[in-house]
């Protein structure tokens, strides 16, 4: 551009670049929520929608509902990592996530070459991954420790379950249904998890109303870093 | 548009279409910002969040962690980075709302009670925490509420803010314009019950027109519950709203819901026991409510109730005989046994411990062998094999099993302790991690689960207090501590090791004080123990707050962290403080009745009579005079006895230290609390007090002053009046040693009290006598058993002239137009009282006027007091048995024990009288308990009161020579009366 333009000139392109430096900077991150002193970050967001996607192997998408949903998943985690790390509950050991990853590299994406492609397809990096697969991994052990411990399902409400859920299911779907003794098992964890998922909800609940929450949806209209 | 200007703005909106087009990350930093600028306040703690550098490639990983970091520090409400191109990189500005902190937070216009601190306390927004809006919404609802309980059920609450951006900090002052107190109106009774609304209103004092007050609807609802409990409702449930709005006239509705409960009535089978006394027995009373577990505790309190009388067999069982909505019949039946003292005690299987000490353990008085009578109850049994358990496994003995039995046979019942104390476990090795340069680590720490000690968990967990204490202190706020043992050189010795993770180490930031308005700056940083950079130690954040309390200028000291959830190695601290009142002022009146000199012409009783003496006292302070946290106060004190103002200026902390402290004071006293004359008395003196420790204080003091006796009021020879009472100048600097070492200063039970003063009057110092003093008291106090206590005291005290007292010298000065060389009668050694040697009335102990009998006061004092303090058990009273010998002798070589008086008889068949001798009294006492002091009376007999020649008539009868000279006597039976114990 120097050799393009003579010296008489070059004040002015001068001007031109300074005029060009005053226009309105660029927005690189802000913070969306903030969860006791934490605070989350739109550019989180963006790696949880693009984690979600990839994981879900569905495409990207920028539409200001998943990003919110995506935030909203953040601020839980945060709470219940907030409330592992008070009660101290066991993390997880980085040699079990480690074999958690090669397990997802492996069976997911048939091997190293598709995982890298994944990865760059959906912008982001292993170490985001890994990150994830880390608080996902604390998350399964916190509510197994914390909420699967103790929890029964009786035989009546197996019998409930597979009366009103599961044969009505099996008929809509045009399955003759499997006899209550085969399914036992899978109505059990069925019924367990249930019981574990209203744990959560309502510990969730607990947290949010003694930590100070503030969410930014505002902030995930703005373009994305 | 000329071809130029076109050229520019197509050049500006290509290089703005090129910026924004591009992306940010990846070019260099090159230079990184905040705006608006960071305050003062949170500065280094930000820039050590940022995990941008200059001159690095900018990436979305560093800006994210950047803005986390900074969020951590708690000092921002919101963060947004931006990216601007700078030059071949880009610059990036983090724009940021600081958040801000709760700081001064004043509440006006409401009128006491309650106290603007009350009302600011009530807010809970608390000095340094995080300011939202929200909290300040909370706090000002709680306002309201605290208003209404207080009967302000309609007020207008306004609130302004200042923000301080250089500290974040933002001062709330709420006003309140709270209109009058609401008025009790209607009483609506909801629900059944047996109390109409009449009786409610009436026994819950809540007439129509009364003020409303909260503590006032509690303490009705407290007489409606003792109403129902004596008519055998034990559990009411009461609850009254008054929530409404009150009327137009101001009188609130209450609405009282009563819902009495069942009846609860109890039964005792087996024995007779009163039912004040079953009360006092069983918690369900207490409680007002009934489960298996307040049954069982009330039958254990009644089985060691039977068991302490000797009914060692007693049990108790209960059982509730009914239960219905209506009634709740409880049955305690109690099979006592037979009546049997547990006497003896046998002690086996100790070897560690010797028996003393494990009787100690049992709470036992070791000068014993057996048990004391009453003493034997299970309850009793339990807790002590628990703590003689405790101690063995606190010493190593971590098997020990400590068991009691009775023995229980015709010849015999005695108690078996029987101990096994199975091996000691030993501490082999101690070895800590994560102490190295600490003060733990230092030569001097002992740990108790140190080397070659005992192991115990007990001693471990003192040792992680002592630990954490220390780092906690050094502004280590997150440490951690971990123990583990391994197997030692033999079964009963292990290694321990302590694993300190000492975490991030807090050090203080800036000291923010705020709230005085009089107190001078340097006045308020002298206390501050606080110092920047130091490590945050919230004993000196204490220690602040307990000088800038013993100022004794501010009503109000506040200590808090600032931002005290906010992750940063810097915290700052706030100090608020809020001014006394500055101006006290205080009046009192009393009365004094005792035998006191009544000082009038008659002359015919020198011993005094019983006179009653009213007073009057006003005081005046002006505390933090020049805002130096010095006090000036003026009292005055009006009696028949006294008239007395007294000045003083007292400067604490003096040389910038609080182990001095100076005074001045000022004092005019026309006084006749000696019979024998009145006294006029200016002085003016200058001391220096120095705290050595907690219990030892010298004072150093120059004191001026000059005394005058009325000459008309002297009750004695007139030969001895220009001798001894012309006006005096006594100039004389003195120090005073004080060794205070008693538990309770009002009333002691055990330690030692010691003073010396040692002090000399000389014309070097202004003085016309010459004399050196020395006054010395040696009081100890031993404790028996609880509350009877053996207390002994002895003081001595020598006034001892020179220069010029001689005969020689007093004539000298007799011609040469001097003052009297020899001590005035004012500077003498009085004696006598309650106070004092109680076989004397007030202040006549001592030699006395040959013509008149009236006390002279002498050159030297002793006195010798005992007193065994004992308790009537259940009552406020206690008794005295006291013995006072000792007199005020005419000088120091004149000191004796004789208990004898002699007298001479003359030549002319008069008799002469000598007071140097020793006069004893001995008496009992009864001291009644109060908050301020025991209240004392005293009757004394005195075995060898002295007797006198007196003189029946009048000053002018005597000077006149006419009137009868009688001979008299000191009675021998005398009473005190008097607050605080004698010594």
């Amino acid at each position: 551009m120097h050799r393009l333009l003579s010296t008489s000139r070059r004040p002015r392109i001068a001007l031109a670049l300074a005029l060009a430096g005053s226009v309105p900077a660029e927005i690189i991150d802000r913070v969306a929520a903030v969860v006791g002193s934490q605070a989350i970050t739109v550019s989180e967001v963006e790696v949880e929608v693009r984690l979600a996607a990839m994981l879900s192997k569905a495409a990207p998408s920028a539409a200001q509902q998943v990003r919110e949903e995506a935030l909203r998943r953040l601020v839980d985690r945060q709470l219940v990592l907030s409330d592992q790390s008070v009660a101290r509950f066991l993390t997880v050991a980085p040699r079990v996530v480690a074999a958690q990853m090669q397990t997802y590299r492996r069976e997911t994406y048939f091997g190293g070459r598709d995982f890298q492609e994944a990865l760059q397809h959906y912008g982001l990096n292993e170490a985001a991954l890994l990150a994830f697969v880390t608080e996902s991994m604390a998350f399964e052990r916190y509510v197994s420790l914390r909420f699967k411990t103790g929890l029964h399902a009786s035989r009546d409400d197996m019998a409930r379950y597979y009366r009103d859920v599961y044969v009505p299911a099996q008929q809509v779907a045009g399955q003759s249904p499997a006899p209550l003794a085969a399914v036992a098992d899978a109505i059990g964890e069925i019924l367990l998890e249930q019981q574990a998922n209203a744990l959560l909800e309502e510990r969730l609940e607990e947290l949010r109303s003694q930590t100070r929450v503030r969410i930014m949806t505002h902030s995930l209209a703005e373009e994305a870093p | 548009m000329c071809r130029r200007c076109l050229t520019v703005l197509a050049l500006v909106a290509l290089a703005a279409t090129s910026v924004r087009g591009a992306s940010p990350f990846g070019l260099p930093v090159t230079e990184i910002g905040f705006d608006p600028p960071l305050p003062p306040a949170g500065a280094a703690s930000s820039e050590r969040a940022l995990a941008l550098r200059v001159g690095q490639a900018l990436e979305v990983e560093a800006v994210r962690t950047t803005i986390q970091q900074l969020f951590q520090t708690g000092r921002y409400s919101d963060i947004r980075a931006d990216a601007t191109p700078s030059g071949t990189g880009v610059r990036v500005t983090f724009l940021h709302e600081p958040a801000w902190f709760i700081g001064d937070v004043t509440v006006e216009g409401v009128r006491r009670p309650p106290s603007p601190q009350e009302l600011v306390n009530s807010t809970q927004l608390r000095l340094g925490e995080l300011f939202t809006e929200q909290r300040l919404q909370e706090g000002l609802h709680s306002l309201r509420l605290t208003l209404a309980r207080h009967g302000y059920r309609r007020p207008a609450v306004e609130y302004g803010l200042r923000h301080q951006p250089l500290t974040q900090q933002v001062d709330i002052s709420i006003q309140v314009a709270s209109g009058p107190k609401a008025r009790i109106g209607d009483l609506v009774l909801l629900g059944g019950g047996p109390l109409d609304k009449g009786e409610v209103r009436s026994i819950a004092l809540w007439k129509r027109g009364k003020r409303f007050r909260s503590d006032s609807i509690q303490r009705g609802i407290r007489h409606l519950r003792n109403r129902l409990r004596r008519q055998h409702y034990w559990s009411p449930n009461i609850r009254v709203d008054a929530s409404g709005d009150p009327s137009d006239d101001n009188l609130v509705a209450l609405h009282v819901r009563i819902a009495p409960g069942p009846k609860m009535l109890v039964r005792v089978e087996g024995v007779k026991i009163g039912s004040g006394r079953l009360r006092r027995f069983l918690p369900i009373f207490t409680r007002g409510t009934v489960d298996e577990d307040l049954l069982a505790a009330g039958g254990v309190n009644l089985r060691e109730l039977f068991q302490s009388k000797g009914f060692y067999r007693a049990q108790v069982e209960s059982e509730v005989e009914l239960e219905s909505d209506e009634e709740i019949v409880i049955v305690y039946r109690v099979e006592r046994g037979s009546k049997r003292i547990v006497r003896e005690l046998e002690i086996e299987g100790n070897r560690y411990f010797d028996t003393d000490t494990i009787r100690e353990q049992l709470q036992l008085d070791s000068s014993r062998s057996g048990l004391s009578q009453k003493r034997f109850t299970q309850e009793w049994l339990d807790q002590g094999l628990e703590a003689l358990q405790g101690i063995y496994r606190f010493n190593g003995f971590r098997e020990a099993s400590v068991e009691g039995a009775l023995i229980d046979s015709p010849e015999r019942l005695a108690l078996r302790i029987s101990i096994n104390e199975g091996t000691q476990t030993v501490v082999e090795r101690l070895v800590t991690s994560g102490l190295a340069g600490t003060a733990i680590d230092a030569a001097g720490f002992e740990f108790d689960a140190g080397d070659g000690q005992p192991f115990s968990e007990n001693r471990v967990r003192s040792d992680r207090r002592r630990i954490l204490a220390g780092f906690y202190d050094a502004g280590y706020r997150d440490v951690r501590f971990a123990w583990r043992t391994e197997a030692g050189s033999s079964p009963d010795r292990l290694v321990l090791h302590y694993d300190v993770a000492a975490g991030r180490q807090t050090s203080t930031g800036q000291v923010f004080v705020f709230g005085s308005r009089k107190t001078r700056a340097d006045v308020l940083r002298n206390q501050i123990e606080l110092r920047s950079g130091e490590p945050l130690s919230q004993a000196r954040m204490l220690a602040t707050q307990r000088n800038l309390y013993d100022l004794g200028v501010f009503s109000n000291v506040d200590v808090a962290i600032q931002n005290p959830l906010g992750l940063e190695d810097t915290k700052n601290v706030m100090l608020h403080v809020d001014e006394a009142r500055r101006w006290a002022v205080g009046a009192g009146g009393g009365a004094e009745f005792a035998r006191i000199g009544r000082n009038t012409a008659e002359l015919t009783n020198p011993a005094g009579d019983a006179t009653f003496s009213p007073r009057m006292t006003l005081e005046i302070s002006r505390l933090n005079v020049w805002g130096k946290a010095h006090t000036m106060s003026v009292r005055t004190r009006l009696s028949l006895l006294q008239q007395r103002g007294l000045f003083t200026y007292e400067a604490p902390r003096w040389f910038a230290s609080d182990r001095w402290t100076m005074t001045l004071t000022g004092l005019y006293d026309t006084f006749r609390n000696v019979n024998t004359f009145r006294g006029r008395r200016l002085e003016g003196a200058f001391q220096l007090a120095q705290q050595l420790d907690g219990a030892t204080t010298v004072l150093y003091r120059y004191a001026y002053r000059r005394t005058a006796i009325d000459q008309n009021t002297l009750n004695i020879e007139p030969l001895l009046v220009p001798l001894v009472s012309q006006p005096a100048r006594v100039g004389q600097v003195s120090s005073t040693l004080i060794s205070d070492r008693r538990d309770d200063p009002t009333d002691t039970a055990k330690g030692i009290y010691n003073t010396v003063n040692v002090g000399i009057a000389s014309k070097f110092l202004g003085s016309q006598p010459n004399f050196a003093r020395l006054l010395a008291q040696n009081s100890t106090y031993h404790s028996l058993k609880p509350r009877v206590v053996f207390a002994r005291t002895v003081q001595l005290g020598v006034n001892l002239p020179w220069a010029g007292a001689s005969i020689a010298g007093i004539e000298q000065a007799r011609f040469a137009g001097r003052p009297d060389p020899r001590i005035p009668i004012s500077e003498r050694f009085f004696g006598g009282g309650a106070n004092s040697h109680r076989g004397f009335p007030y202040n006549q102990a001592g030699p006395r006027d040959p013509a008149t009998g009236f006390p002279l006061g002498g050159g030297s004092q002793f006195l010798n007091s005992m007193e065994l303090r004992f308790p009537f058990p259940g009552t406020d009273f206690s008794g005295v048995i006291f013995h006072d010998a000792g007199n005020v002798y005419s000088s120091p070589g004149r000191i004796s024990l004789r208990p004898g008086q002699k007298v001479t008889t003359k030549a002319d068949g008069t008799k002469a009288f000598d007071f140097d001798y020793m006069v004893h009294a001995m008496g009992f006492g009864i001291r009644y308990r109060t908050p301020i002091g025991p209240v004392r009376f005293d009757l004394a007999f005195s075995p060898n009161p002295p007797r006198f020649v007196g003189f029946d008539g009048t000053r002018e009868q005597l000077l006149s020579g006419s009137g009868t000279f009688r001979q008299q006597r000191i009675s021998s039976v005398l009473f005190h009366f008097s607050l605080g114990q004698t010594f």
